[in-house]
């Protein structure tokens, strides 16, 4: 039963943090878009634009964490090995990008 | 739009954003590509936003896929260079067309047992479900498949700027066992992460126009609010009937493009 409420708080946590995350995108980018429209402050608009696209491209990669978090917590080691392949995956594209 | 359907069925969307930002806005491939893949990124968030898709999600299982869908990513630049953009595009067509057909002859077949003892094996798993009025189990079948697929989306994820969702979702659902609304929800899981890893690319070629990335996102941002609304009280079979006419008319945008 323990594990079945954990797996609730786990989800609720991870619905919470994507929705708050997406709020504060969705923000940024309204505001910077509108900065931008009527030509005010173009810095600012560039920034808070480049701050929600940013928080936009963090959003998966923080869920893939609090997966792993997950995985580790609960011992599932072929699972934590398989996350941290992903996450090997991820940071092979930034390399290779650059 | 694109969000609404997006967060349905567990795709991106990118497959009607892809032509219309190249077609519509005459913007270079790549730029339209880029945008895309945002635009997949936000769908991926808000879909897998709301409590209830985080209990229909597989994670076990979206992480095994993700893995090959990385790698998949990561190769895409290699596919790029041996196969002409048009056989991939025709190949996606016909896989289109294949899983409608499929789709649509398995409309009355459920993937779940209602029996509570039944085993859901390593990677399956067990939901409440509303239309069977209770907890329905279901087994995982044939990973293997779904992992080669899941490699393929990646790979047409880093090309062509779609989540790769519209041949994921098909796959999970009719060979892999995979219910429909845990293949959207997993699905919505995979895209996400997916368009983060092929995002690097086009951020350091100056792909991505920040302005228009913006809106794009906004967009589908929007669009998968809709999608919610709509898929809380639509039925599976509903669901299966609505990415089957999706594929369809998908594949013959493309051939028509041909």
């Amino acid at each position: 039963m323990s594990k079945i409420n954990d797996t609730n708080r786990f989800e609720t946590i991870v619905s919470a943090v994507l929705r708050n995350g997406m709020s504060v995108a969705t923000a940024s980018l309204v505001l910077g878009l509108l900065f931008w429209m009527f030509g005010l402050f173009s810095v600012v608009s560039a920034g808070l634009l480049q701050v929600g696209l940013i928080i936009v491209v963090g959003m998966p990669t923080l869920r893939a964490l609090l997966a792993f978090s997950r995985f580790l917590r609960a011992g599932e080691w072929s699972f934590v090995a398989i996350t941290a392949g992903v996450f090997a995956m991820l940071v092979t594209s930034l390399v290779l990008a650059f | 739009m694109a969000g609404c359907l997006g967060s349905l069925l567990g795709i991106s969307g990118g497959i009607f954003l892809v032509p219309f930002l190249i077609l519509a806005l005459e913007l270079p491939v790549r730029t339209a590509v880029a945008i895309s893949l945002m635009t997949v990124i936000a769908t991926s968030s808000v879909a897998s936003s709301n409590e209830v898709s985080q209990r229909l999600l597989n994670l076990r299982l979206g992480m095994l896929l993700q893995l090959t869908s990385t790698v998949g990513v990561l190769t895409g630049g290699l596919t790029a260079m041996v196969i002409s953009e048009q056989t991939v595009l025709r190949l996606f067509a016909i896989i289109s067309v294949v899983s409608a057909i499929i789709i649509f002859s398995r409309l009355g077949r459920r993937n779940v047992t209602l029996d509570p003892d039944a085993d859901p094996g390593r990677l399956g798993g067990r939901f409440f479900e509303q239309e069977s009025g209770g907890v329905v189990t279901y087994r995982v079948r044939r990973v293997w498949l779904g992992l080669g697929v899941s490699f393929i989306a990646g790979n047409l994820a880093s090309v062509l700027g779609i989540g790769g969702g519209i041949i994921t979702v098909p796959v999970l659902n009719v060979w892999c066992g995979v219910p429909m609304r845990v293949a959207a929800a997993t699905s919505a899981f995979l895209i996400g992460i997916t368009a983060v890893a092929a995002i690097p690319a086009y951020y350091v070629s100056g792909d991505i126009v920040v302005y228009l990335s913006a809106a794009g996102v906004l967009g589908v941002l929007f669009g998968a609010r809709v999608g919610f609304w709509v898929g809380s009280w639509s039925r599976a079979k509903w669901l299966k009937l609505l990415l089957g006419v999706t594929l369809l008319a998908v594949s013959a945008f493309l051939f028509a493009r041909l």
